[in-house]
C-alpha cells in the first residue's frame, strides 16, 4: 500500500514534503509557548520543561540516522507515517502526563523520534532520488523554506490556539491536525519498492563506513555543529542578552525574531537556488564567514533598536540556508541511496552543537555574569567553521561498484 | 508577447502575491500585542 509503481513527480514530492516539514518543524518550534502553563498546572519549576525540550532536541538527533536509514531502505512514505504517529502521541504524552519524569523521557523520546521521522533528514532523500541532478540543490532549498516557513508561521498560531482553547486542548488539536494532513501527504511520497539492481549494491554499514572515513564528510560534521552551536546560542539567550544591555521592550526582541524567521524562508530557499551553479563549499563558507562577521559588527556597533532588527535580518539569511547546501553535497559525493541516513548522521552534528550552545551560554553567563566569552566562541567557530568548508571535496566519490547516485 | 506567455506570467504573479500575502499575515500575527505580551513573559522566565 505504501509503494508505488514509479517515482513519484519531483513537484508532489516537493508539495508534500513541504508540507509535512512546514508542519513538524512548525508545531515543534512553538513549544516555548506551553513552558508556562504546563510547568503551573502541574506545579514543577521551569527546569522540568526545559530538561524535555533539551532531551527532545538530543533524541531527534539520536534517532535521525537510524530514522533516515528505514527512510532509505523502506521507502519515506512508512517512515513519515509513523513520524505521524510518534508526534501524535508524544503531543497527548504532553497534554496528558503530570509527573515529571514520565513527562521528560516520554515526550523527549517521541516527539524527539517523530522529528527524526519528519524533518530535513527523512524526506532528504525521497528529494534527492526524484530531483535530477541539475536541480537537486534547488529542490533542497525548497524543502528548507518549507520547513523554515513552518517555524515563522506556526508560532502565532499556536499562541493563538492556547489562547483560545487551553493549552491542553491546543495539544489534542495539534496531534488532530498532524496526523490529519502527515498521514495523506505520506501516500504522495511512496516510491517503488527497491529492487536490487546492481550486482554490488551497497550496505548501510559500508555507506557509513565509507562517509566516515571520507575526509570532507568529517569536515561537514564539524561545520553542522558550528551551525547549531549559533543559532541556538542566538535563538535562545539574545533576549537575555539584549535585556541586559538596555534594551528592555520585548518588542524589539519579538520584531527581532520574526524578521530572523521572515529573512530565514528567504535565505533557505536562494542558498539551494545558488547551490544549483555554484560550488557549495565556497557558499558554506561565505555563510560561515558571514555569520561571524555579522556577530563581530553587531557587537561592535553601538546597540540600537535598528541595529538589532538589521542583526536579526541578516542573521535570517544565514540561519538555515546551511542545511540545503550540506544535503546537496552529502547526495553530490555519496549519491543519493543512502542519503537520509548519511544527513541524519551530519544533523545529529548539528544538535550536539545545539546542546552545547545553549549550555555553554548559560553556564558561562552564571560564572561570567556576561555573554562576553561565549560571543566570542561563537566568532571564533564561525571562522573555523568557513576555513574547514574550504578543502571539502565536492566531487561524487570513486567506487568500483557505484551507488545509484 | 503571446496569450500563452502572458498566462503563465500572470499565473507567476498570482503565485508571488498570494506568498507575499502570507508572509505579510504571518508578520502581523507577530506585532498583536497579545503575542508580544506572551512572548516576552517567556523570555523573563527564561532569563
Amino acid at each position: 500500500m505504501l509503494h508505488a509503481s514509479r517515482l513519484p513527480e519531483l513537484k508532489s514530492v516537493l508539495i508534500a514534503s513541504g508540507l509535512v516539514l512546514t508542519l513538524a518543524m512548525g508545531v515543534r518550534h512553538g513549544f516555548g509557548f506551553w513552558l508556562q502553563p504546563i510547568s503551573q498546572a502541574h506545579g514543577w519549576t521551569r527546569e522540568t520543561y526545559s530538561l524535555a525540550m533539551a532531551l527532545q532536541n538530543l533524541m531527534w538527533g539520536a534517532f535521525g540516522p537510524f530514522a533516515g536509514m528505514a527512510a532509505d531502505r523502506y521507502g519515506t512514505a512508512r517512515v513519515i507515517v509513523v513520524g505521524a504517529a510518534l508526534y501524535m502521541a508524544g503531543l497527548l504524552w504532553m497534554a496528558l502526563v503530570d509527573q515529571p519524569t514520565g513527562f521528560v523521557i516520554g515526550s523527549g523520546i517521541l516527539i524527539g523520534g517523530a522529528l527524526a521521522c519528519t524533518a530535513f533528514g527523512a524526506v532528504s532523500g525521497i528529494i534527492g532520488r526524484t530531483a535530477p541532478e541539475a536541480k537537486r540543490s534547488w529542490a533542497f532549498g525548497i524543502s528548507s523554506a518549507a520547513g523554515s516557513f513552518g517555524q515563522f508561521a506556526m508560532m502565532p498560531v499556536e499562541q493563538q490556539l492556547i489562547s483560545s482553547v487551553g493549552w491542553q486542548h491546543a495539544f489534542y488539536l495539534l496531534a488532530a491536525l498532524v496526523v490529519a494532513v502527515m498521514i495523506p501527504m505520506a501516500f504522495w511520497l511512496r516510491e517503488p519498492k527497491r529492487i536490487k539492481a546492481a550486482l554490488h549494491e551497497q550496505s548501510i554499514w559500508e555507506a557509513t563506513r565509507e562517509a566516515f572515513a571520507y575526509p570532507s564528510f568529517l569536515l561537514l560534521v564539524a561545520g553542522y555543529f558550528v551551525c547549531g552551536f549559533q543559532l541556538v546560542f542566538i535563538g535562545v539567550h539574545m533576549p537575555a542578552y539584549l535585556r541586559d544591555k538596555g534594551i528592555a521592550d520585548p518588542q524589539v526582541a519579538v520584531i527581532a525574531l520574526a524578521l530572523i524567521g521572515l529573512f530565514n524562508i528567504f535565505g533557505s530557499y536562494y542558498a539551494g537556488k545558488l547551490g544549483g551553479f555554484l560550488p557549495k563549499r565556497y557558499l558554506l563558507s561565505s555563510i560561515y564567514f558571514c555569520r561571524a562577521l555579522c556577530i563581530a559588527i553587531f557587537l561592535a556597533a553601538p546597540l540600537s533598536n535598528g541595529s538589532v532588527y538589521l542583526f536579526a535580518a541578516a542573521m535570517g539569511l544565514l540561519w538555515l540556508s546551511t542545511v540545503p547546501l550540506t544535503n546537496g553535497v552529502v547526495a553530490g559525493i555519496f549519491g543519493v541511496r543512502h542519503l537520509s541516513m548519511l544527513s541524519g548522521f551530519v544533523f545529529f552534528s548539528h544538535q550536539v552543537g545545539s546542546f552545547f550552545g545553549v549550555w555553554l551560554g548559560g553556564y558561562l553567563y552564571t560564572k561570567q555574569g556576561n555573554y562576553n566569552t561565549v560571543w566570542m566562541i561563537t566568532i571564533a567557530l564561525g571562522f573555523f567553521a568557513a576555513l574547514i568548508n574550504l578543502p571539502i571535496n565536492e566531487k561524487a566519490i570513486a567506487r568500483t561498484a557505484p551507488a545509484m547516485a | 508577447m503571446s496569450g500563452a506567455d502572458m498566462h503563465a506570467r500572470l499565473k507567476q504573479w498570482l503565485w508571488y502575491a498570494a506568498i507575499a500575502a502570507a508572509l505579510a499575515t504571518a508578520f502581523l500575527a507577530y506585532l498583536r500585542p497579545a503575542f508580544i505580551f506572551d512572548l516576552a513573559s517567556r523570555f523573563i522566565l527564561c532569563s
